[in-house]
């Protein structure tokens, strides 16, 4: 099954602990999947059967957890000719990367670090999307990432920052919700604000997940917990500026029984149906 | 390297270096960046992710070492070698080999941790590594040179590490054939001295079968009765049908 027009409504970030229920419950509630690229990409048994059984059930787009867009080092391109292929090989209609840097230096942290927030940051984030987006094929979006600290000086807002590469790019975007709300907690932004200066016409998809709540009240992006109350109404107030943007769900841990995850997504799609 | 680009190496020092400069985490709060512990929650947060993952790969060391022990090995490698890896899988094994050499130099009990990790380094390996069937490829044929599986390798221990989690290792010199099965599956099997002598010569895929049958009966002063075609056809046929063994390459034509 290729992407096509289908990626609607809500879907589910594949992960292998929720695979065997996926395919084998088939809940109708889901309706598409969302995949990391670095899961996959030059590995086979297991791994591959799955992204097989997932290609042929559903329509699927791609997350990359590493192409970060404000890393210095520049991109490999054998990788990025690897990604190309899976994207295409999977119909997928748009790829997204996060606006964050991953290492530097041929590192890699396996973490997406807070960028500072300047032009110079902005530039090269827009740059390299541009770029990812020639050599893909594709629409590519960022995702606005959660953070708990910006390292050096902050030449403006985090939703500057963002507009910023949006305005310098042909990038879309993936909008996490979750991520602004945790934001608004850590750094006291405007969650509605700042979700009011998003322009809808260039969001393809919406990201929501759980957070852990720390003792001294940092919020934590975990994916690890079941959607809070707040972002659900986040959502919802998204969701009336952008009505037909698919949402996912991402679940990277502490994984509940099948059935209660189903009725989360049974939950977001209700909030995505009231919305149009 | 710009101001930019310098700050981001300093926050990558404070990731991985063994213990955090204060003077890097005052730079990187400076100006507004926040508190100077949320600096370090980063740090916290990189390895937290890393330890997780060696523990994963390698959840029989880690249980046989402990976790502390596994934690500070998984942080010793970040602050000796960064990952460079943009595949999480791939560090796993760039850790197997570092932790085997850090292993030798600096033994953890118990006696068999070492061993153990090289066994659980071999089945991460064997899990993901692709093995595509080239072409072109025939049947397995005595006759032929084998095609062997690239997920297989072979380990030998000093310890029976291959036996049930819950059983103690007892000492010895074990062979042992690692390889993924067609069904996804791992599978170690233990092997005799001929048979694994017999597989090491398969596994180059360098001369036809027969000549390596040839080669282990001579290492091994063995002659070709029945008793050992028995043997050896149920060997083969075990790797052929198990996925070690793809097949051969057919004569030319």
């Amino acid at each position: 099954m290729t992407s096509d027009a289908a990626v609607k409504g809500v879907g589910l970030g594949l992960r292998w602990e929720l695979a065997e229920d996926l395919f084998r419950d088939a809940p109708s509630s889901v309706r598409w999947l969302e995949i990391h690229p670095e899961n996959y990409i030059g590995r086979a048994g297991f791994y591959e059967a799955q992204l097989e059984e997932a290609r042929a059930r559903y329509p699927i787009v791609t997350h990359g957890l590493t192409l970060c867009l404000g890393t210095p080092d520049a991109p490999d391109r054998d990788y990025v000719r690897e990604l190309r292929a899976l994207v295409r090989s999977l119909g997928a209609r748009w790829h997204s990367e996060h606006l964050c840097w991953g290492g530097t230096e041929g590192a890699f942290l396996h973490d997406l670090l807070p960028l500072p927030q300047t032009i110079e940051a902005a530039t090269r984030a827009a740059r390299r999307l541009d770029e990812l987006r020639d050599a893909l094929e594709v629409e590519v979006a960022l995702e606005n990432v959660s953070t708990y600290a910006h390292p050096g000086p902050r030449a403006m807002s985090e939703i500057d920052f963002v507009l910023e590469v949006l305005d310098r790019s042909q990038g879309k975007m993936l909008l996490d919700v979750n991520n602004v709300w945790v934001n608004q907690n850590n750094h006291g932004i405007d969650a509605r604000a700042y979700i009011d200066r998003i322009p809808a016409d260039r969001v393809v998809q919406i990201h929501v997940a759980g957070h852990l709540v720390r003792p001294d009240g940092l919020i934590i992006d975990t994916h690890a917990e079941p959607v809070a109350s707040s972002v659900r109404e986040l959502l919802a107030y998204t969701m009336r500026r952008m009505p037909d943007v698919p949402v996912l769900l991402e679940r990277d841990g502490n994984y509940p029984p099948f059935a209660e995850l189903v009725a989360e997504v049974e939950a977001l799609a209700a909030i995505v149906e009231s919305a149009r | 390297m710009s101001d930019h680009d310098d700050l981001l190496s300093t926050f990558q020092r404070v990731c991985v270096s063994e213990r955090i400069d204060a003077s890097d985490v005052e730079r990187l709060a400076r100006d507004g960046g926040g508190p100077s512990g949320r600096i370090a929650l980063y740090r916290d947060l990189v390895r937290i992710r890393l330890r997780d993952l060696v523990a994963a790969a390698f959840p029989r060391t880690t249980h046989a070492i402990g976790r502390a022990n596994m934690d500070a090995l998984a942080d010793a490698h970040i602050t000796e070698r960064p990952p460079t890896t943009r595949f999480f899988r791939e560090h796993a094994e760039a850790f197997g080999e570092w932790a085997v050499d850090a292993l030798a130099r600096t033994p953890l009990p118990p006696e068999w941790s070492r061993d153990l990790l090289r066994l659980e380094a071999a089945q991460w390996q064997a899990n993901y590594r692709p093995s595509p069937r080239p072409e072109p490829i025939t049947d397995f044929d005595l006759e032929l040179v084998p095609i062997p599986s690239r997920t297989l390798r072979l380990v030998t221990t000093a310890w029976s590490v291959h036996t049930s989690a819950d059983a103690t290792p007892e000492p010895g010199e074990f062979r042992l054939a690692v390889y993924r099965r067609p069904d996804h599956r791992v599978e170690t099997r233990w092997m005799d001295t001929i048979w694994a002598t017999l597989l090491a010569d398969l596994a180059r895929g360098e001369r036809p079968a027969l000549d390596s049958v040839r080669a282990a009966l001579t290492t091994h002063g063995r002659v070709a009765d029945a008793t050992f075609v028995d043997e050896m056809t149920t060997f083969v046929a075990v790797l052929v049908d198990n996925g070690a063994l793809l097949g051969s390459v057919p004569e030319p034509t």
